[in-house]
């Protein structure tokens, strides 16, 4: 999957899981998320991991992810883009 | 009004909507299930399988809609709570995965005898992944096969169960907790869990850990709507799912796959119509039928 699509793909997942609704269209690479998205509390990390592992078919292990992985959108997007580059 | 453990189900809308709450035998113990009826003497009957734990709950509103179209359009519905949810008999923490597969297959024959000689079984999310199992082990196959969004490896959907519990320990909350493996630990040693509200039984993990749709193959004959939902609506479906109904198509299986607009409403707080689901199921069960396109 490229770059671009697991952009757009992570970006509806956020939407999603946060009911953002239009706002999530609006996050960029240096969005910051944990703590600064009221909606992102640590269920909301565990329901977005979830979707993540579903979406994109991946298994995520406790040890490859920490507060560092969701500090910004383009964070993420880089660390889904590992995940999937295995 | 009924008034049960976890619904409450008006008696206005059961004389409006012609459904009929209703006990059948179940593996260990009486199950509950609303009956939607049809005047129909077309044969055609389903089954629907609800999710996992708070998932069941949050999109009950869902299958409701779907089992009043069926109805309308001359299938009869039966949505089951299976062993210790709903407000079937036992309790969450001491069902397993084995009893639910037997629940279904009561289920199945209740249904066979009221007349349901052509059978659908519909399943979501991990109601969608114990539907397959039992589509590929009953005597007589299912017609059909409808999976909503459905849980595609019991194993890692079980590590996403286990992980609502240590999910403050992701974001740093509390340092040093117990982790996943501490939790699988644990239930490996025959301790059983609470999660969330629900406890967890070491039979039930490691039997839903065993099960991947990959690893079943419905009956060649039995025909597959396989939906999930996202921000618009396609012919494709995520990738790990479009891999598994590639290798079912290989395998000689008719599978309709698609990708309609709506929300994740198993994970809704607040109740959320998925119409286009609905409304594509509709259009797939009932092709082919007199008086449609």
């Amino acid at each position: 999957m490229r770059a671009n699509e697991i952009n757009k793909n992570l970006k509806h997942l956020i939407g999603e899981v946060l009911q953002l609704g239009t706002r999530a269209d609006a996050l960029e690479a240096d969005t910051a998320l944990l703590g600064n998205l009221p909606e992102l509390d640590s269920m909301a990390v565990a329901t977005l991991i979830a979707s993540m592992e579903e979406f994109f078919d991946i298994f995520i292990e406790d040890d490859e992810i920490s507060a560092e992985t969701f500090e910004t959108f383009g964070s993420l997007c880089s660390f889904v883009e590992d995940q999937l580059s295995r | 009004m009924f008034l049960c453990r976890g619904s409450v189900i008006a008696l206005a809308d059961v004389r409006a909507n012609n459904m009929n709450p209703l006990f059948i035998e179940g593996a260990r113990s009486p199950l509950f299930g609303v009956h939607h009826p049809s005047d129909s003497i077309s044969g055609q009957a389903l089954l629907f399988l609800p999710p996992f734990a708070e998932e069941n709950n949050r999109s009950r509103h869902v299958a409701a809609a779907l089992a009043r179209d069926c109805a309308r359009r001359g299938i009869q519905v039966f949505l089951l709570d299976p062993y210790g949810t709903g407000d079937s008999g036992g309790d969450f923490g001491e069902a397993d995965w084995q009893t639910w597969l037997e629940d279904g297959r009561k289920a199945v024959t209740w249904l066979r005898k009221r007349g349901g000689s052509r059978l659908t079984l519909a399943g979501l999310r991990s109601g969608g992944l114990l539907a397959t199992r039992l589509a590929s082990e009953l005597d007589l196959p299912p017609e059909r096969l409808v999976l909503w969004s459905p849980v595609t490896n019991g194993g890692r959907f079980l590590q996403q169960f286990l992980r609502l519990r240590v999910a403050a320990r992701i974001t740093g909350g509390s340092d040093g907790g117990e982790n996943i493996d501490d939790l699988l630990v644990q239930l490996s040693g025959g301790e059983s869990l609470e999660i969330g509200g629900y406890v967890l039984n070491p039979d039930m993990a490691h039997q839903l850990a065993e099960n991947k749709l990959e690893a079943m193959t419905p009956p060649t004959g039995t025909g597959v709507l396989w939906l999930e939902t996202g921000g618009e609506t396609s012919d494709g479906l995520k990738p790990g799912s479009t891999r598994i109904a590639n290798h079912w198509r290989a395998a000689g299986l008719d599978v309709t796959s698609e990708t309609v607009a709506g929300p994740s409403y198993w994970l809704r707080q607040e109740p959320e119509p998925c119409p286009a689901l609905v409304e594509s199921t509709m259009r797939w069960l009932t092709q082919g039928e007199p008086g449609n396109a």
